[in-house]
């Protein structure tokens, strides 16, 4: 009870000050991360180093330690396949050489819910609700289906093992940062609870004054590098051990973001944006006999994003196409832009055949619903699919192991897929190796299949925009090789890989029609199945402990992802860069420390380098790299409690690109930067 | 104690969904159907007669600028009236209102505002330069269909046609211009190249004012040394426009011989004749348009690529994607960045106001203006000239 007072108090307060005293962690805070045990491949545990599918995993404490602005700067800082650069709507993710399109992002083996624009809003996640994020390239597992063409970023999300257990860090830095994410766990006889709160403010910055506006560059621009934004997630998570067979669990999220832009010169942008999240989930796991098990999940997400109305628009739209009620957007409205709803159904069973087999089978129900007022025939679509999958691993030999499994989906409009996959590894030693080929699949989505607006965008001419329910789903073969030695001080690892990609599905001009040449409309467009991609790759990571009280890692990735364009001149047929990728990209990190009797000096040093991001149009965004240094300064020797002051500089060297805007970035970082931040954990274990 | 566990638990509970999952309403707003042009309208109405002027707009200063002088020339020609103008285009409309606070709405908002504010008499001035589809749609749908027709039959209302209405227009158009560039004319090397709009659809023959304008400026001009295209009509484009936006279907060099009509066929036949090479014509620019906005800053001038010091090595000929600018260096040709352009050495310096630049746009010229306000006085002491709708009223 005390403890349970002290932590609320703690969670209100957020002070600082603790008092108890208690044990040494030295060896325990160091732990390797090959003892990290990974899911996302199987869909069954394995040790990282026995994973039968290559699978990087950003550990919890790895989060801990680098204290980010956010989830972006901790992704792409931390796993060198990941980059972001930034767009209309705010910062895209790219994985690999593809974006957001073809990465499958989970909560928990769940697809994540709401996109705008195709980007998947990574602002919902709770950093100190992160137990660790896996990421497996390809589509190397049958267990996921469509867009886990590049491949799949797992967030495995904090469980609760303690009595009760506190995490939470308050991070202040510059440009008006604020983050505050804490997770709160607790055990009560057969329940366990975790609460999450997180919040994040930034004021956002702006790192040129000058815009291209009007075929012309000007100064004086009102528009921000990062613009200003708060947002929050509020979670719950419930788990009761009914009895010895079976567990149940219900969730449930909410959020909300919002995002102010420029209105003045030389954006004149009308609007904010406001965003709206709240999923809900329950689910139950079963006990067979031995190691068998069902689990039986559903979920319900519905991500609402709205502008909040800064100046009038004055819109082509017309209430009930009556010519008398046009519409105008008013300063202070809040309009719905679109409310995507997802509802998730999934049974899947574990089963140990002998001690050689593992047979992990399924069926998976998604159904995806969107309103989108002015934007879709009726204002709002559906779509679902039905899957089922089954996968073997087989441990053929004790140092082969052979994935093999099939997963066959029925869309709603482009029918049945079947995606082979198989994987194997082969243990040699210190050596690893592995290798895998699979297909992928990605489903055209319901904007592709039903968009239906007529506008300019960009401005251009009047043009329709039409969607297409004859698309035909975007295909990929994915192979890879791997090598990884895993000594005791040093581990490393080499993966090569080829994906290749089909029908990708593209916005082209077709003949305007009669009935739109009435409607003064010039142009017509419409998605259409038409070109191919492909990416050579290879990715390399190491890490070494030379010392019990130093570590050295990092990754390189190498990328090569051309694709065709279908305007893109004579070319059209060319296998050209995709746009905004860069070849090269590496992390680099070096942690030490050192503990004395009461006090613990930890220092982390992060590189980051991403060679010239390319583009079809206008200019190649510059090469950089970005650096920072982290101190941790934690108290020792206290019983229950853990408490860590942080203090870095992120951007040692002061990079900063200044590009005009109107032109390509290559990073938004605002140059060097100060933080300090307080990392406060609670525990009081189960005796 | 163990009750309170709970209880706090229960707490926390209730308190996560409370604040989550029972707050479902989005708070978001009904889209509004209230016309903006009402109150402008209301606060604006001093007189019976309303003049409602009609252009696509522009987002460029230098471009407000010039509708301002053609506001100023119709009240100093109208005195007893208000008047208004709109905008085509939704986003020069806001962008309109945001950079300089004028309220330019759509047409369809001022016929509204204007016919339930009480005017008795409306008078539709057209600011295009050539009758094609949109100012024909204007004229027939909008103003007689829509308004005088179903909405307002009891309005009368006078038409005021676009500036190349009839060839006297073409040859006072013809005039100024001419005037204008007479000194540069002069010498054959040197070729003034005009960039109208036009008009995609072949089905209306309003392309035909570009012709005749040509014809008219070049029985002036002795040497034949100027010339009027088009940015947004097939035939008298710079290179003739393929079929769709695909590359396959660029037209090659090798048949442009079958276009005789565009601007390079043009161009590259007058250099044939005078016996010229490219390299020693110089070429002078000007938008063939009411206003210099987007089309002469961006497919004439190309401004952007020449404040970044372009590379020519890059610039199709056969692809509308490059400016005339471009595509005449291109070739060879020396375009004079100096003579009434846009001045890119300052583009920096400039920012968009209004006197920043020397493009010089047909509604620059206030002799130009006056064909438009002619157009519309013409009439005004016409009573037969204002029609109304009752006539078209079924019969009760």
């Amino acid at each position: 009870m005390r403890h349970l007072l002290s932590v609320i108090l703690l969670l209100g307060a957020q002070s600082i000050y603790a008092q108890s005293i208690l044990k040494d962690k030295d060896e325990k805070d160091l732990s390797v991360l090959l003892n990290e045990v990974v899911v996302t491949g199987t869909g069954t545990q394995h040790y990282l180093k026995d994973a039968p599918v290559q699978t990087e995993v950003i550990t919890g404490k790895a989060l801990e330690q680098y204290q980010a602005r956010s989830i972006d700067d901790l992704l792409s800082g931390l796993c060198p396949s990941l980059t972001f650069h930034d767009g209309d709507m705010g910062s895209h993710i790219q994985l690999n050489g593809l974006n957001n399109d073809y990465i499958l992002i989970m909560i928990n083996g769940k697809r994540m819910n709401g996109d705008v624009g195709g980007q998947n809003d990574l602002n919902q996640l709770n950093p100190a609700n992160i137990e660790r994020i896996e990421i497996v390239k390809g589509a190397a597992s049958s267990l996921y289906g469509s867009d886990a063409i590049a491949g799949v970023i797992n967030i495995i999300t904090k469980r609760n093992r303690e009595k009760v257990e506190l995490t939470s860090t308050s991070r202040v830095g510059e440009h008006g940062d604020v983050r505050e994410s804490a997770s709160f766990g607790i055990t009560l006889g057969k329940l366990k609870s975790v609460t999450g709160v997180n919040f994040r403010h930034t004021d956002g910055w702006r790192n040129t004054d000058l815009q291209w506006d009007q075929n012309q560059l000007k100064s004086g621009t009102t528009t921000m590098t990062v613009n200003r934004s708060t947002n929050y997630t509020l979670s719950e998570n419930i788990e009761w051990q009914v009895n010895r067979k079976l567990e149940l669990n219900a969730e449930g999220t909410y959020y909300e973001r919002w995002v102010m832009r420029a209105h003045g010169p030389w954006q004149y942008t009308s609007n904010d944006f406001y965003y709206r999240n709240y999923t809900l989930g329950a689910g139950g796991k079963y006990k067979l006999n031995q190691r068998n098990y069902l689990t039986a999940d559903v979920s319900y997400g519905r991500y609402g994003y709205f502008y909040d109305y800064k100046l009038n628009e004055y819109t082509d739209y017309y209430l009930d196409n009556d010519r008398h009620q046009h519409i105008t957007y008013y300063a202070g409205q809040r309009i719905k832009q679109s409310i995507q709803k997802q509802v998730l159904t999934q049974v899947k069973g574990v089963f140990y055949l002998g001690d050689r087999h593992i047979l992990n089978a399924g069926l998976e129900y998604q159904y995806n619903h969107l309103e989108s007022p002015h934007r879709i025939d009726n204002n709002r679509a559906s779509v679902y699919t039905l899957a089922a999958y089954a996968q073997e691993e087989w441990t053929a030999t004790d140092a082969l192991v052979i994935t093999a499994g099939i997963r066959g989906t029925q869309h709603k409009e482009t029918g049945l897929n079947v995606s082979p996959k198989i994987s194997a590894l082969y243990k040699a030693g210190d050596f690893n190796l592995r290798a895998s080929y699979s297909l992928g699949y990605k489903a055209p989505t319901i904007k592709e299949l039903y968009y239906s607006f007529t506008g300019v965008i960009g401005g251009g001419e009047l043009t329709a925009y039409h969607g297409n329910a004859d698309l035909k789903a975007q295909t990929s073969q994915y192979a890879s090789i791997g090598a990884e030695y895993v000594g005791k001080r040093f581990q490393a690892s080499v993966t090569g890989y080829i994906n290749r990609l089909n029908n990708m599905i593209e916005l082209v001009e077709i003949g305007v029609t009669p009935e739109e040449k009435m409607l003064e409309i010039k142009k017509s467009k419409q998605y259409t199945n038409l070109t191919k991609a492909r990416i050579y790759g290879v990715d390399v990571t190491f890490s070494y402990r030379p010392l019990t009280s130093l570590t050295i890692g990092g990754g390189y990735s190498y990328a090569d992802p051309k694709g065709q364009y279908p305007n893109k001149g004579d070319k059209y047929l060319d296998y050209l860069p995709i746009d905004a990728t860069s070849c090269h990209n590496a992390t680099l990190n070096v942690a030490w420390q050192h503990a004395w009797k009461r006090y613990r000096l930890g220092i982390g040093i992060y590189g980051k380098y991403q060679s010239t991001r390319h583009y079809i149009e206008d200019n190649d965004a510059d090469a950089f790299q970005t650096w920072r240094i982290n101190t941790a300064h934690s108290l020792l020797k206290m019983k229950q409690w853990n408490l860590t002051l942080n203090a870095g500089v992120d951007n040692i060297f002061d990079y900063v690109d200044r590009t005009p805007f109107g032109r390509n970035r290559a990073t938004t970082t605002p140059g060097r930067n100060f933080y300090v931040s307080a990392l406060i954990k609670f525990k009081s274990p189960n005796n | 104690m163990k009750q309170i566990k709970h209880y706090l638990l229960a707490a926390l509970v209730a308190a996560t969904a409370t604040t989550g999952f029972t707050s479902c309403s989005d708070n978001d707003d009904e889209e509004s159907t209230v016309n903006p042009a009402v109150r402008v309208v209301q606060e604006t109405k001093a007189h019976d007669t309303a003049i409602l002027l009609c252009t696509f707009g522009s987002t460029y200063n230098e471009s407000l600028a010039v509708y301002d002088d053609v506001i100023a020339d119709f009240k100093a020609k109208f005195p007893n009236t208000d008047i208004y103008m709109s905008f085509t285009s939704r986003t020069c409309i806001g962008r309109a209102e945001a950079s300089t606070g004028v309220s330019r709405y759509k047409l369809g908002d001022w016929l509204q505002a204007i016919g339930d504010a009480g005017y008795t008499r409306v008078a539709i001035q057209s600011l295009h330069v050539i009758p094609g589809e949109e100012y024909l749609s204007l004229m027939n749908t909008d103003i007689k269909k829509n308004f005088m027709i179903e909405d307002y039959p009891h309005i009368n209302v006078l038409k005021g046609a676009n500036l190349l209405s009839t060839d006297e227009d073409t040859e006072a158009v013809a005039d100024v211009l001419y005037n204008h560039y007479q000194s540069k004319l002069a010498d054959p090397k040197n070729l003034v190249l005009l960039m109208g709009h036009g008009n995609p659809d072949t089905n209306y023959n309003a392309n035909q004012k570009y012709a005749d304008a040509q014809k008219a400026l070049q029985s002036r001009a002795t040497n034949g040394n100027i010339f009027v295209g088009t940015v947004d009509y097939g035939e008298m484009l710079f290179w003739p426009k393929e079929e769709e936006e695909l590359a396959s279907n660029r037209i090659p060099e090798s048949q442009i011989g079958n276009y005789p009509n565009c601007v390079y066929s043009q161009i590259m036949k007058y250099c044939e004749d005078k016996g010229l090479q490219p390299n020693e014509v110089t070429v002078y620019l000007a938008p063939f348009m009411s206003i210099a906005g987007d089309h002469a800053h961006n497919d004439l001038w190309g401004l952007e690529a020449m404040a970044e010091g372009d590379d020519l090595s890059e610039v199709e000929l056969n692809t509308n994607e490059y400016s005339w600018r471009e595509r005449l260096e291109k070739i060879g040709f020396n375009v004079d960045r100096n003579f009434e352009a846009h001045p890119v050495g300052e583009a920096g310096a400039d920012h968009g106001i209004k006197d920043g630049c020397g493009i010089k746009a047909l509604g620059s010229y206030p002799e130009i203006r006056q064909i438009w306000v002619n157009h519309l006085y013409e009439n005004w002491n016409d009573e037969s000239a204002w029609e109304n709708g009752e006539d078209y009223q079924p019969e009760a």
